[in-house]
């Protein structure tokens, strides 16, 4: 009976060693700087953040003494904002695009401030992080944005990146740049004698919609509060940089139902100067309408 | 057994046990020797990414349709193949799904991810058709949560693809869901029942109706009081006054439903305060047409502070009572009895002399009471022997009566009084002689019967009264004193014995008695003494002044919405005050104290008879009214009664912001309207948000006045047409027509003017000379002059009074009765008593009540133009004076034009004292209220409507703004290019009214729009809300989103 007890007894202690060995084996060595920046482009793309802002910065210290603000801060510009963290770098970029370096308007920037916070808020690890929203429309656009957060990597670190591609809220005009680069060759008819032209003419066109979409600018105007101010500034401040003016010259203040003129103007401006660049850049129309990217803004996120 | 001694082949447990341990310890060895593990997971990377930024795509997708949708709301879906998608009852949720739907789709697109090679991407099918949009439809579900304020979205069957070099390595189906904090459904659902609440009548609950009731009626109200007070007030419940109360009704909805307002509205409102306010301190100034506030229009903002809101704080109000008085029936209570004549009941009918004398009534009775103390047998007929034949029989009787000591009390009665008393014994022999045959032999047999009686005899006099009053015991009765010292009925005993003696006196008395039933009586009218008549006279003259003061009280309101009775009141407050009025003292002082306190009773009996039948009558005329108004389309006084009562369950709503859960931030919905406040006038489209050309009619109203000088004038409007032409009007109203006429002409001699006014005033001559003919006749039979003399009195009287107008209103107010009475006592050989003034002078207060009303009447014609001379007069007269005061607003001016309007005076008498409103009399001349009734309409329509939240990115103006402004809305949903018109939204707009009595005292001018304007209509009305701009906007059918979704 001893023994039958003492063979039990040695089994069990033997199981036990075998299975404490198999648990605490070395696991193999841990994730790599590229998996992380792959889990903070999922965190940036699903998870939500609320941004409360002001838009003041938007009024009264824009070097455009034309448009009157009745009051230019206050609890009238006080905002909230709610998306995904991407949806709202996003958001942030494209609504701060520039022109040759110069914002369209400044209502972002406090908003800006905000996402930043929020943004980094999210990051695991912000010291060896940088994000950087991008939205450019084609190669060498003069007409661009950007929006960094985070300092950048030290030139000796090694450097993992992971991409998340959102919408920017424009229109993707990529298709039909594409057709319209085949289609003013084929037909004399239309009046772009350049196919460059008529690929200017899409993403100058698709540009003005998505930056300044007709019945909300109209809604805007026609409504309450700062926004028809504030609308006015960014028509005016995006037509001096373009070189138009929106009115005929007539010293008034645009109206709802002269909006639609003025996004004309504004997309004919803006064609010229786009088509400029995309000759210097590219060697055929066809190449220019393929790297058009309206539609999205590229958030990259760098690890180290 | 020891393990080296068993033979059996058996393997140990903890060999198993050693090689458990050696082969964990090897496979962990090789586990942490082995290098980090290099597998491809590209396409899981991908997946997992693209599912993530589809995520993100999604959440962007959904916040850019929900701006959309709220830009461009669907409220009516369009009768297309794509439009029958969108369900009726829903269809701005399901355009909101088909928008999420199409930029959901779009979103993915641009939201794939490439990875090493593999490109992955969410996506959804393309919606070619109208099939493929409902699936696609059906695929999206949204619920609001947190009050709306945020949107739970569910998207079923995205499937996620990966491709390598275009070859499909991965594909996966899920269902996304998300919450997006997107407030558009709660602006969508509070915008619906804005407008709900918006189109509700009083009736229906909660809502503008209900405000609407609520703002008029202390403007009506006050101003009703104003005008009845003799303030200069035109017109009562003007269209301007329609205006401000539906815009301030209008903000608190917008409050109810958003928690905040318009600021523009409130500006406007504000501004149309001040103004409102100065033109009705400014009062009669025809000022309906001035310019309004503009909504958008510059300068001209008032910085003063405002005024109170009309009618505010101690403004008369339907809760009040009005006191309703016996007053006139006292006097034709009072008159009836003195004279008869039809009224009361024929039991009542009683006057009062017949009172007086039925009260003298008296009976002498003589009562007996028999007692039989013997009663004889009565003998035999017995034959004298055999063979005897009884011949004859031959009774005689004989009757003895003495006076005895004892005898019974004969039984008198409870109300009897015995006079004297006598006691008889009466003895009754009856002695019987018969006469017997037999053969030829006859014989005679004598026998007797003796009855003996015990007879007493009183002689009673008793009380009874042909009239009624309390029981009490009267004294003294049958002998002279009490009251007055008076005889009472003290010829009773008198009678009584002549009686006796008539009756033979006690013994013959006695004797008739025991033969038999025995009853004499004889009715005695007492003489009574010549004091009595003006004593009870005096006494009941007295009770009439109380009775004539006796009042009810009943709520205005009742009044005014013809659900009141007053009579039937006032008979009830006499009869549960009956003993107190008719105050009997503890036992009446002889039989004169009774038959005053009988005249009392009587004189009330009467006065409530006459109060019950007019409460008849007003019950018939309230019927009257609800069937008429009913008629013309005011609703029956129930409902009524049912608005003013509910008026004031509409709690003024607060402030407040969106709750909105946790979706962050505090948040307001603010309501944009355009115009914010809604005038009246037509306004420029250039000045309108929503409206490309022409003009606009954001609110149109009517209201209508039921009765309007002088349609419906007098009593006439009862029992005659409601609104039909009256051929004359009443001498009241006729001469207070000329007396104002006469007050312009003296400020402003105008010839129109003066040439109306004299043909009104021969009009006014006649009918007064008929009123004074008739009151010469009734003073014909009460005063003893000659018809020529009693002519010449009643003239005079009525020279008391200056100019024809005034002279026929003092026939008409009654106080030329006074008058001539006043001239009938100062003729010689007429010298009038007291009593006898009293008398003349209600009589002929009555006569001439009756000679006003009866054939009275001055024509229509003639009383209507002066009166619009006048008031034509008047106006211009004002406007020269107030003309530029009107232009300078602020309230030094109001004051200091009102003081002015005040000391000028004139403009009381001219346009106060017009008479309008629809007195309540069932019957001529009881006249106890003026009610007047407004029937408001209100249509309205925002050119456009939108609500806005601070939400979102600064893009987008960091507002979300939900419009509704009639747009066709049409959406790119097949991706062809060309956007399909899915439905439009509606304007916000609304249709209410409501219904505001008003009662007033009676007399003086009653209660009503003087400016003969019945209907009053805003400009536009006739074209229903919507004028030219509507093709207008047909036209420009905002096509907006044609760039669908990511368009805007």
């Amino acid at each position: 009976m001893t023994s039958t007890t003492l063979d039990v007894t040695l089994c069990l202690l033997l199981v036990s060693a075998a299975a404490f060995t198999v648990v605490t084996a070395e696991q193999p060595p841990s994730v790599p700087a590229q998996s992380r920046a792959d889990a903070t482009a999922n965190v940036l793309a699903t998870s939500t953040a609320s941004v409360n802002y002001t838009l003041a910065p938007g009024a009264g210290r824009g070097d455009d003494s034309s448009v009157r603000f009745g009051r230019t801060r206050g609890p009238a510009f006080r905002r909230t904002a709610r998306g995904t963290l991407a949806g709202l770098l996003a958001d942030v970029t494209v609504g701060s695009a520039e022109i040759d370096g110069v914002p369209l308007s400044r209502m972002h920037e406090d908003f800006r401030r905000g996402v930043t916070r929020a943004v980094v808020d999210a990051l695991a690890d912000p010291a060896r992080t940088q994000v950087v929203a991008v939205w450019r429309p084609y190669p060498s656009s003069s007409l661009a944005a950007r929006t960094v957060v985070g300092a950048p990597p030290p030139p000796d670190a090694r450097v993992r990146a992971a991409t998340v591609d959102v919408p920017s809220g424009l229109p993707a005009t990529r298709d039909e740049a594409v057709v319209a680069s085949d289609a003013a060759g084929d037909h004399s008819r239309t009046r772009h004698a350049d196919e460059f032209d008529a690929v200017a003419d899409v993403v100058a066109t698709n540009a003005v919609t998505g930056l300044f979409p007709e019945r909300s600018a109209r809604i805007n105007i026609d409504g309450g509060g700062p926004s028809p101010a504030l609308a006015r500034t960014r028509y005016r401040r995006t037509a001096a940089f373009l070189g138009v003016t929106l009115d005929d010259g007539r010293d008034d203040e645009l109206d709802a139902a002269e909006v639609g003129a003025a996004n004309d103007r504004l997309a004919a401006a803006l064609s010229d100067r786009t088509a400029r660049e995309l000759r210097a850049e590219f060697e055929t129309p066809a190449d220019a309408a393929r790297a058009v990217r309206l539609g999205r803004v590229r958030v990259i996120v760098r690890r180290w | 057994m020891r393990l080296a001694e068993d033979r059996r082949a058996r393997v140990p447990f903890a060999l198993v046990g050693v090689l458990l341990l050696v082969g964990s310890t090897t496979f962990a060895a090789t586990l942490s020797t082995r290098g980090p593990l290099r597998e491809d997971r590209s396409v899981e990377t991908a997946m997992d990414r693209a599912t993530a930024g589809a995520n993100t795509a999604l959440r962007s997708a959904t916040d850019d349709a929900a701006r959309g949708a709220a830009r461009n709301p669907v409220t009516a879906p369009a009768n297309t193949p794509f439009g029958r998608v969108l369900n009726d009852s829903t269809p701005f949720r399901d355009s909101l799904r088909v928008r999420i739907y199409l930029a959901a789709r779009e979103r993915f697109r641009t939201a794939d991810y490439h990875h090493r090679g593999v490109v992955a991407a969410a996506s959804l099918p393309s919606t070619p058709n109208v099939s493929t949009l409902r699936a696609a439809k059906r695929r999206v579900r949204i619920r609001g949560v947190d009050n709306g304020t945020a949107l739970r979205v569910t998207v079923r069957n995205v499937s996620v693809t990966a491709r390598r070099d275009g070859r499909v390595v991965a594909r996966e189906r899920t269902t996304m869901r998300l919450r997006v904090a997107t407030p558009v459904l709660a602006m969508h659902d509070r915008t619906r029942r804005f407008e709900r609440r918006l189109n509700r009548g009083p009736l229906d609950g909660p809502g503008l109706g209900r405000r609407l009731s609520f703002r008029l009626y202390p403007v009506v109200w006050a101003r009703g009081a104003a005008q009845y007070g003799g303030l200069p007030v035109e017109n009562v419940l003007a269209n301007r006054h329609v205006e401000l109360s539906t815009n301030g009704a209008v903000l608190a909805e917008q409050r109810e439903a958003f928690g905040r307002t318009d600021a523009e509205g409130r500006r406007g409102f504000r501004r149309a305060l001040l103004r409102v306010g100065a033109q009705d301190l400014l009062a009669a100034a025809p000022g309906d047409q001035s310019p309004l506030v503009r909504p958008k229009g510059p300068g001209g903002e008032f910085d003063g502070p405002i005024p109170r809101r009309i009618g505010a704080g101690d403004a008369p109000e339907p809760e009040r009572n009005v006191t309703v008085g016996v007053n006139g029936t006292a006097d034709r209570a009072f008159v009836a009895l003195l004279d008869g004549g039809p009224g009361a009941d024929a039991a009542d009918a009683r006057t009062f002399d017949d009172v007086l004398r039925r009260s003298y009534r008296g009976e002498a009775r003589i009562v007996t009471g028999v007692e039989q103390v013997e009663s004889g047998t009565n003998p035999d007929a017995d034959a004298p022997g055999r063979n005897w034949t009884l011949v004859d029989a031959d009774t005689t009787r004989r009757t003895t009566v003495e006076p005895t000591a004892r005898a019974p009390e004969p039984s008198v009665g409870g109300d009897g009084r015995v006079f004297e008393r006598y006691r008889r014994h009466v003895t009754i022999r009856h002695a019987v002689e018969r006469t017997w045959r037999r053969g030829r032999r006859e014989t005679t047999t004598s026998d007797a019967r003796v009855d003996r009686y015990r007879v007493g005899v009183a002689l009673v006099g008793t009380f009874r009264p042909e009239v009624s009053a309390p029981e009490r015991p009267v004294s003294p009765l049958f002998e002279r004193g009490g009251a007055l010292d008076g005889p009472n009925l003290r010829e009773v005993p008198g009678a009584a014995r002549s009686l006796l003696s008539a009756e033979g006196g006690p013994d013959g008395v006695a004797r008739k008695a025991v033969s038999g039933h025995f009853d004499a009586r004889r009715e005695v009218d007492g003489v009574r003494s010549d004091e009595l008549r003006s004593w009870a006279y005096a006494d009941v003259a007295a009770l009439r002044e109380r009775v004539r003061n006796v009042s009810v009280r009943v709520e205005a309101g009742t009044v005014a919405a013809g659900r009141a009775n007053p009579p039937a009141e006032l008979a009830a407050e006499l009869r549960a005050r009956r003993t107190e009025l008719v105050d009997p003292p503890e036992r009446y002082d002889g039989v004169a104290g009774r038959a005053r306190v009988a005249v009392r009773a009587a004189y009330l009996d009467r006065v409530i008879a006459k109060l019950e039948r007019r409460a008849g009558r007003t019950r018939r005329a309230n019927g009257n009214l609800t069937r008429r108004l009913r008629k013309a389309g005011f609703g029956s006084s129930r409902d009524v009664m049912e608005v003013m009562q509910t008026r004031r369950d509409v709690p003024t709503p607060r402030r407040r912001a969106v709750d909105d859960g946790t979706a962050g931030g505090r948040d307001a919905f603010v309501p944009e309207a355009s115009p914010g406040y809604l005038p009246l006038s037509s306004v420029d489209a250039d000045r309108l948000a929503g409206v490309r050309s022409g003009r606009y009619h954001p609110l149109v109203a009517e209201n209508v006045n039921a009765f309007t000088f002088p349609s419906g004038d007098a009593a006439n409007a009862v029992t005659g047409q409601l609104f039909g032409d009256l051929e004359t009007v009443r001498l009241r109203t006729a001469a207070r027509t000329l007396v104002a006429a006469n007050r312009t002409l003296a400020a402003n001699p105008d010839p129109d003017l003066r040439r109306d006014r004299n043909e009104l005033r021969a009009a006014v001559a006649t009918s007064l000379r008929g009123v004074s003919d008739r009151t010469a006749a009734a003073l014909g039979t009460r005063v003893a002059l000659s018809r020529e003399q009693r002519r010449r009195v009643v003239d005079a009287a009525v020279a008391r009074w200056n100019g024809t107008g005034r002279q026929a209103l003092a026939a008409t107010n009654g106080s030329l009765a006074s008058a001539v009475v006043a001239e009938t006592a100062a003729r010689p050989r007429t010298d009038l008593s007291r009593q006898q003034r009293d008398r003349l002078e209600v009589r002929i207060r009555v006569a001439l009540g009756e000679a006003v009303r009866a054939d009275a009447g001055v024509p229509t014609s003639t009383t209507n133009e002066t009166v619009v001379a006048t008031r034509t007069v008047a106006e211009r007269e004002m406007n020269d004076a107030l003309g530029t005061a009107f232009e300078r607003a602020g309230n030094e001016t109001f004051r200091a034009a009102q003081e002015e309007l005040v000391e000028r005076g004139y403009l009381d008498e001219t346009i106060a004292a017009l008479p309008t409103g629809m007195p309540v009399a069932p019957v001529p001349g009881y006249w106890y209220a003026t009610v007047n009734l407004w029937d408001v309409t209100v249509r309205g329509e925002y050119p456009r409507f939108a609500v806005r939240a601070r939400r979102g990115a600064p893009g987008s103006g960091g507002t979300v703004r939900y419009v509704r402004d009639g747009t066709t809305v049409a959406l790119d949903v097949d991706g062809d290019g060309d956007p399909e018109r899915l439905g439009r939204n509606e304007r916000v707009s609304f249709t209410t009214g409501t219904v505001v009595p008003i009662a007033v005292p009676p007399g003086k001018g009653g209660v009503g729009d003087k400016d003969g304007v019945m209907f009053e209509r805003s400009p536009g009305w006739s074209s229903t809300g919507c004028a030219d701009w509507c093709l207008s906007a047909a036209n420009g059918s905002a096509s907006a989103d044609a760039k669908p979704p990511l368009g805007e």
